[in-house]
């Protein structure tokens, strides 16, 4: 695999905090399973140094394929991104990692996304329909409603959508993980069910979830966030705490990396909090 | 076509571009992106006697033009290395160079036992420079008494080519280079990282868990050099040059100050495959100067006037 040459099509504020950039210049058969993401090179020059890591999402253009990204302004390479103007030349190196492992479309899915996180949960909510899953909920918590992304996008025919906002703008006031909370206590008196759940987010809020999943006995997987230099496992800067289920006792604790090993996770073998 | 090869002690190397210990994995990783039958060595992940875990994250912070990690030299250990990865690296025609590390002297000893035992290791790197963890490393490389006692009691363990990588940090570089060649080194690599820090404003915190880090990367580079330069005037057993290098044109600055051969690090990180880039780089460079053989080039500073001249 080489690094792909890619040019900024458009590059657009979508919501307060958030950006869409789409890159053309991806082949035909490049594809990027939900989850998974690519490493951004922000320019030909060493500052900024390293790659950014970003879920990708593939779209089709008038001029063909191409890569679809969400970034917020975080810091000095995303900073550098949102000036970016059409025409700019890239370079991609992916996909790369585990993405989402999904189960036979007669379960019922519970994606529960804040923030940004709503980014690869998306892109999966996509593929859960395009193969016939059409029990879905969607949780999608944001500071506010202009915050709230891809609402009409998700509001479909076999999309439950529940947005939270911090302030109350739309749906439930509060926490996404308390809207999760109070829609398993009414829905799901007995264990297990049949229910998947699939979450991303800050990592406060993904240990929410993942103690909510855990009390209910519902599967989870996580998507996780990190830095990291390479995106190819080398570097091992995207170190994440997991457990051996193989080895008991107080050794079975190993650091593995987001890149490689993830970023999706069960959330059981996370060593909580991350 | 010009002669890249360069010799380290009795190893020979079909052109002078390794790649760099803690930013190649096992080699294999990189097999996708590149033809690892073309690099001049891997030097793998820094191995210990035992499996490391390595330091809690957040271990890595990029800096203008640069990275800080802390690692901690995660690694699968010795034994793992020899049973998991070296019989799929022995299937190229590449020379695998083992960079190993230890809490005590016997135990980098035994270590270099441990790989002269086996096939397909070309030479062992001591690193007595990781800046990342508490015992071992640094500790060895700063004082020139300790790193020779350690180099010689290595030396004993293994017949292997020996380089000793040298951190920057240390009070008298060349003098603890020099003390490493009396005890029996074959090379000396240089530089590892630069002891560094940087902090979040917002929080008042250090980005990094252990604090400080190891700075690496192009803003390294002028620093790397000039150790390079000196180191390599004062030791006559090959220097192998690194710390920034990220295109042919770096490699051959740090070989025309002296360097027989460079290692590429944080560089792999951001084009995977630039190890192949900067060895044709170099052929490119070669060519259109017409020298015939790399070793010309190596140590062909030319300083106006007085040759000793400095400042």
């Amino acid at each position: 695999m080489k690094s792909t040459p890619v040019t900024v099509l458009s590059n657009k504020r979508i919501a307060p905090h958030c950006f869409r950039m789409v890159l053309s210049g991806i082949s035909e058969e490049f594809d990027v399973e939900p989850g998974r993401f690519i490493m951004l090179r922000v320019g030909d020059r060493y500052d900024p140094l390293l790659r950014r890591p970003f879920a990708a999402y593939v779209t089709e253009t008038v001029r063909g394929k191409a890569l679809e990204i969400f970034y917020a302004v975080v810091g000095y390479g995303t900073g550098i991104m949102s000036g970016m103007t059409p025409d700019t030349r890239l370079e991609v190196l992916g996909p790369l990692g585990n993405g989402f492992t999904i189960p036979d479309p007669s379960r019922r899915f519970l994606i529960v996304a804040g923030g940004m996180g709503i980014v690869p949960l998306r892109g999966l909510t996509h593929r859960l329909i395009d193969t016939n899953c059409h029990n879905i909920h969607v949780f999608a918590g944001a500071k506010t409603k202009s915050h709230l992304l891809f609402e009409e996008e998700l509001k479909t025919r076999e999309i439950s959508f529940h947005p939270a906002t911090d302030d109350g703008s739309t749906g439930y006031h509060g926490f996404v993980t308390d809207r999760l909370d109070r829609f398993l206590a009414k829905d799901l008196p007995k264990k297990g069910n049949g229910t998947v759940c699939f979450a991303c987010g800050p990592s406060a809020m993904l240990e929410a979830v993942a103690g909510i999943a855990d009390r209910y006995g519902i599967p989870c997987q996580v998507s996780l966030e990190s830095r990291m230099a390479c995106g190819i496992g080398v570097c091992l800067g995207c170190a994440v705490k997991l457990r051996n289920h193989r080895t008991p006792g107080p050794d079975n604790e190993y650091y593995g990396r987001v890149c490689v090993e993830g970023p999706v996770f069960e959330s059981k073998d996370l060593v909580w909090p991350i | 076509m010009a002669d890249l090869t360069t010799k380290i002690g009795k190893l020979t190397l079909k052109n002078p571009v390794l790649a760099a210990s803690g930013t190649f994995g096992y080699g294999l990783e990189y097999s996708h992106y590149l033809d690892l039958n073309e690099l001049g060595g891997i030097v793998v992940k820094g191995l210990s006697l035992h499996p490391r875990n390595g330091n809690p994250p957040p271990r890595i912070m990029e800096t203008t033009g640069g990275m800080l990690n802390s690692i901690g030299l995660q690694n699968i250990g010795v034994e793992a290395f020899i049973t998991e990865k070296l019989p799929d690296l022995r299937r190229y025609d590449v020379a695998v160079i083992a960079n190993i590390f230890g809490n005590t002297i016997e135990e980098y000893a035994q270590v270099a036992r441990r790989l002269s035992a086996v096939e397909g290791i070309a030479g062992i790197e001591v690193n007595i420079s990781c800046p990342n963890i508490k015992a071992g490393g640094i500790m060895f490389g700063r004082d020139p008494g300790q790193a020779e006692m350690l180099t010689a009691r290595v030396r004993k363990a293994t017949l292997l080519p020996l380089l000793v990588k040298l951190t920057p940090d240390a009070p008298d570089i060349s003098e603890v280079a020099r003390r490493v060649q009396d005890a029996g080194a074959d090379a000396i690599s240089l530089v590892n990282t630069f002891v560094g820090m940087a902090i979040d404003v917002e929080t008042a915190t250090p980005f990094l868990s252990t604090i400080t880090g190891g700075l690496s990367g192009p803003a390294i580079k002028p620093l790397a050099l000039r150790l390079v330069w000196e180191v390599a005037r004062k030791v006559t057993i090959p220097v192998v040059g690194m710390g920034g290098i990220a295109s042919a044109r770096d490699a051959l600055e740090f070989i025309i100050a002296g360097a027989h051969a460079v290692q590429v690090g944080t560089a792999n990180f951001i084009n995977p495959s630039i190890c192949i880039d900067i060895i044709n780089g170099i052929r490119d460079y070669l060519h259109a100067k017409d020298i015939q053989n790399l070793n010309h080039v190596v140590g062909s500073l030319r300083i106006k006037g007085n040759e000793a001249a400095s400042d």
